[in-house]
């Protein structure tokens, strides 16, 4: 039977494996398995909860997105047309710190308005961003945290994934949700900013320094320039293409990974990618994502173990047990969805625990869209802590790059969690900055 | 005698206690099936069961997909995942192909109480519809029920069939088939707001319920109750290896409580069907009956749908033109007139 | 050595071949959205089925590329502790490491033969009535992609435990 004591087991469990360098994979879907039999005192229950997961967990429309979106970073990578927007905006504007850092900021805010998955944001701007802040001379660590970091944008501005789910299980309208992320979203591009120019100022070192970067870019040829041109401005016009698709009701979200991607392969050929490039973008492509989508996959099978396992009762006993003060029921809830984004994806986390939280917030006064961004940028904010923190495990595997560890890319997504921390204490003291937006509908 | 085992099997601590996992892959209160299993059918269960017995009864829920999605819910109770599973069958168009036939006759009995009425004779008439669960899925039916009374919500208005034309509505699964006039778009409730609001689409079939909980109103001010009907498309089904194990006391309480849940379900389901569109008028969303005209030209366009679904069923080996033929007089009986009476033979 | 190299090779060959048919499938995928797109949006008669085929590609796209993942060392774990082992250790953990994978995929294999055989014997298909789409194909290839994986898995234990090499990400193949 499960309970406390279960929960308490195959979490240690999970943990032990992974330090112990099992890859996460084999340790969420071996835990999940010998959960389950241990459970059930049987072998064919905890099978078919395998056998049933590999099936379902990825047979919907929207993670389709994922390796679309990653074959088109891939595609404004190799084309060259990354590098020359962030060579524009290095020389266009040489006075200010950390200059490639916010393009990266701004570029997953826009990015995130055509998103509804963070790990799609953060998987194409390792390909597009990091090799430009790397050549310009960033810290590794630096480059790749802000990456992780700001990829949660693309779950807090409209659409998101997270934001759907919300809603359907709380029965919220999934339009005022996305409604009201943007306020907050603006605030979150805003916060970032201002971290990385203080930052910036503070240790420019980190952050290329600018020196070298200028010195190359002062004698191009024109045909260096014209070229230089065609590539930023095929990125603004990708751009617009799909948020202008979206916006005329041409198509959804979801289909404009599709033609995100279309629209990448036309910018590679103008910009003289061949046959081969684009090949081996494809190919590239598949090595990013298959990790990241079993790691999907095993995520949802241990979501499960933890529901079968009586992690519901377990979270609502501790609930109950800490009184009737807002505010403490408030932490109590950040505290939970905190350790369980420790180890499970953004979704099942939701899945979990907003059918138990959801009510309660709204009983203890709490405005049901406001605690739903609450929810969503603290269950985003779980995307970058260890051990298993999908978003820095999806910039691991999309650069390749063996000398930079998990670790790393963890610790410089530190301030980017802490920022992110920031943000729901602000809608938690102010929930109109969620909330007026949706109120004027 | 089996007191022992059953408390091993269902991992009880003790022999007196029998453990339920039980799930759907809906969210409480979508819909009226989930909504019932939860405030209706788990209480009046353990109640019944601790008037009436000596056995102690502990169940855990798992709703919207935390351990089955809609899609797992019929496996998962078949290989025991859950010992008791509220499946929507409409998300089986394969295994359910048979069961689903209701969906085959659109412009049913708007009312789900008499759906159900009419369905469950011809479950007696033929008992091969419930015996396929227990032979091909390993559990047992306890009950059958409707979900709600399917209209139309949309973005413009609209009188008659012809309007329809070279507008964009959106369905899923079999409903896809009922579109006919407009063109047909594949979605999901949950992409309808936006897809609307942009212009992906323009209208959905839905029920009125759905309408305001998905906050459609908002970007498609025009419900139409077109009377598709109510379909009878919601199970509670059992693990019978769970269920051979179970003391006959508590087989029969639970035979009991789920009889009782169909027809409570479809009471709710024709409560929230009414409510829905009253709800929505109040929401200032322009609600109207399907005109006879409209009603009658929309299912004259679909009079050939029966009868391909009767041959399909067929070449499977399943009497559905039998099955259908005696559905449709069972709902007559009950008063219930067919725009247009298909035939099938 | 020389079996396991010949093993190795061979499935090199496969794990190649089939990384190739998923980038034609994704590819395919984007295809036709943006047709589905087209054809509704300019000529207001969508693609039925797109969504279906889309959902279960996915699937397929995933299942295609494990094996080459799995021979690149690409499933993500903490190099934590890793990095304060010695070689031995390091090799130890490789063998274990491969063991268990081979366990997962034995395990994923073992459960998901029925659903196989029984969505072939029974046609099962996802869909609706005018557009069915079997799920054998599905099936199918998260079974012998499973399969795959084990062999993948068993060889880098092989190779790890009783010949002392160790398989590094990325190192490997470029
Ligand atoms: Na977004
Ligand atoms: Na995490």
């Amino acid at each position: 039977m499960g309970g406390p004591e279960f929960a308490f087991i195959i979490i240690s469990a999970l943990i032990g494996l992974i330090l112990l360098s099992v890859p996460v994979v084999i340790a969420l879907g071996l835990c999940s398995f010998f959960g389950l039999a241990y459970l059930t005192g049987s072998f064919n229950v905890p099978g078919s909860l395998l056998a049933s997961t590999a099936y379902e967990a990825l047979r919907d429309y929207v993670f389709a997105v994922i390796p679309l979106f990653i074959l088109m970073g891939e595609l404004i990578s190799r084309s060259g047309a990354a590098k020359d927007l962030y060579s524009m905006i290095n020389r266009g504007l040489k006075r200010l710190p950390g200059r490639l850092a916010l393009a990266t900021v701004a570029g997953n805010a826009v990015f995130g308005s055509v998103t509804g998955v963070s790990i799609a944001s953060a998987a194409a701007f390792s390909r597009i961003a990091y090799p430009q802040m790397k050549q310009h001379g960033y810290d590794k660590s630096v480059a790749l945290g802000c990456i992780a970091g700001s990829a949660s944008l693309g779950m807090l501005l409209p659409p998101s994934v997270l934001m759907i789910v919300w809603g359907v299980i709380s029965q919220q309208s999934i339009g005022k949700l996305f409604v009201a992320g943007i306020i907050p979203g603006i605030l979150l591009t805003v916060m970032l900013s201002i971290f990385i120019l203080i930052y910036a100022s503070l240790s420019p070192a980190k952050f290329g320094g600018g020196r070298e970067a200028e010195a190359a870019f002062d004698d191009q040829s024109s045909e260096e320039r014209r070229s230089e041109m065609i590539g930023s401005f095929g990125v603004c016009a990708l751009i617009m293409v799909v948020l202008g698709g979206i916006w005329l009701g041409a198509f959804t979200p979801t289909e404009a990974a599709g033609v995100g991607v279309l629209f990448a392969v036309v910018l590679a050929i103008v910009k003289g990618v061949g046959t081969k490039g684009l090949g081996e973008a494809v190919l590239d492509t598949g090595r990013i994502s298959a990790p990241l989508l079993f790691l999907l996959i095993t995520a949802q099978m241990y979501s499960r173990l933890l529901a079968l396992g009586g992690i519901n009762d377990v979270i609502q006993d501790t609930l109950l047990g800490v009184g009737d003060s807002p505010l403490m029921i408030l932490m109590i809830m950040i505290i939970i969805w905190f350790i369980l984004g420790m180890f499970i994806d953004a979704t099942s986390i939701i899945l979990l625990t907003v059918p138990i939280f959801a009510p309660l917030a709204m009983v203890i006064g709490y405005d049901p869209i406001a605690f739903a961004i609450i929810g969503i940028i603290t269950i985003e904010a779980g995307l970058v802590t260890p051990p298993l923190g999908l978003c820095v495990f999806t910039v691991k595997a999309a650069i390749r790059e063996p000398d930079v560890s998990l670790a790393t890319i963890f610790r410089g997504s530190i301030p980017y969690w802490f920022i992110l921390l920031i943000l729901v204490a602000i809608i938690a003291t102010f929930p109109q900055v969620a909330t007026w937006l949706p109120s004027l509908m | 005698v089996s007191a022992i085992a059953l408390g091993h099997l269902m991992g009880s601590a003790s022999a007196d206690t029998i453990s339920l996992r039980v799930g759907s892959g809906h969210p409480i209160g979508l819909l009226a099936y989930t909504e019932t299993a939860n405030k209706w059918w788990v209480p009046e269960l353990k109640k019944r069961i601790e008037e009436r017995t000596d056995h102690t009864i502990n169940i855990q829920e798992f709703h919207a997909g935390q351990v089955a999605k809609v899609t797992e819910v019929l496996e998962s109770t078949e290989t025991g995942i859950l010992d008791v599973g509220f499946t929507s069958l409409i998300f089986y168009p394969s295994k359910g192909v048979f069961q689903n036939f209701t969906l085959y006759l659109p412009f049913s009995s708007p009312s789900a109480v008499k759906t159900v009425e009419a369905y469950h004779a011809t479950i007696e008439k033929f008992p091969e519809l419930l015996q396929e669960f227990q032979d091909k899925h390993n559990q047992i039916v306890l009950g059958g029920t409707c979900a709600e009374n399917y209209g139309i919500g949309t973005k413009f208005g609209w009188s008659e069939f012809s309007d329809l034309q070279g507008h964009k509505i959106a369905g899923a699964g079999t409903n896809l088939e009922w579109i006919k006039g407009a063109t047909p778009v594949a979605s999901n409730l949950n992409e309808a707001y936006q897809s609307i609001q942009s212009g992906v689409y323009e209208g959905y079939l839905s029920a009125s319920s759905w309408w305001h909980m998905f906050k459609l109103n908002e970007v498609a001010p025009h419900f139409t109750k077109a009377d598709f009907g109510a379909q009878f498309i919601h199970y509670v089904t059992v693990n019978m290896d769970v269920w051979n194990r179970l003391p006959d006391d508590v087989k029969e309480i639970m035979r009991e409580v789920s009889e009782e849940w169909a027809l409570v379900t479809a009471e709710t389901c024709d409560r929230n069907d009414a409510e829905g569109l009253a709800k929505l008028a109040e929401l200032g969303v322009e609600v109207k009956d399907i005109s006879p005209e409209a009603k009658k030209a929309w299912s004259e366009a679909l009079k050939d749908f029966p009868q391909r679904m009767a041959d399909d069923l067929k070449s499977k080996g399943y009497p559905g033109a039998e099955v259908m033929n005696f559905y449709m007089d069972k709902l007559e009986e009950l008063g219930h007139e067919w725009p247009t009476r298909y035939v099938i033979n | 050595m020389s079996a396991i190299e010949v093993l190795d090779r061979l499935l090199a060959i496969v794990s190649q071949a089939l990384k190739y048919l998923a980038a034609a499938l994704l590819v395919g995928v984007s295809i036709l959205i943006c047709a589905d797109v087209v054809m509704r949006f300019i000529l207001n008669s969508p693609i039925l089925g797109v969504a279906e085929i889309v959902a279960n590609g996915i699937v397929i796209i995933a299942f295609l590329q494990l094996t080459y993942a799995v021979r690149q060392n690409s499933m993500l774990k903490s190099e934590l502790i890793l990095n304060l082992m010695g070689e031995k250790g390091k090799l130890a953990s490789d063998t274990i490491n491969a063991l268990l994978g081979a366990l997962l995929f034995g395990l994923v294999a073992w459960a998901s033969w029925h659903p196989l055989v029984r969505s072939i014997t029974t046609g099962e298909f996802v869909g609706y009535s005018s557009f069915q789409l079997p799920v054998w194909p599905v099936r199918l290839v998260i079974e012998s992609c499973s399969i795959l994986a084990i062999i993948a898995y068993l060889i880098h234990a092989i190779k790890a435990g009783i010949f002392g090499i160790r398989t590094d990400e990325v190192s490997a193949a470029h």
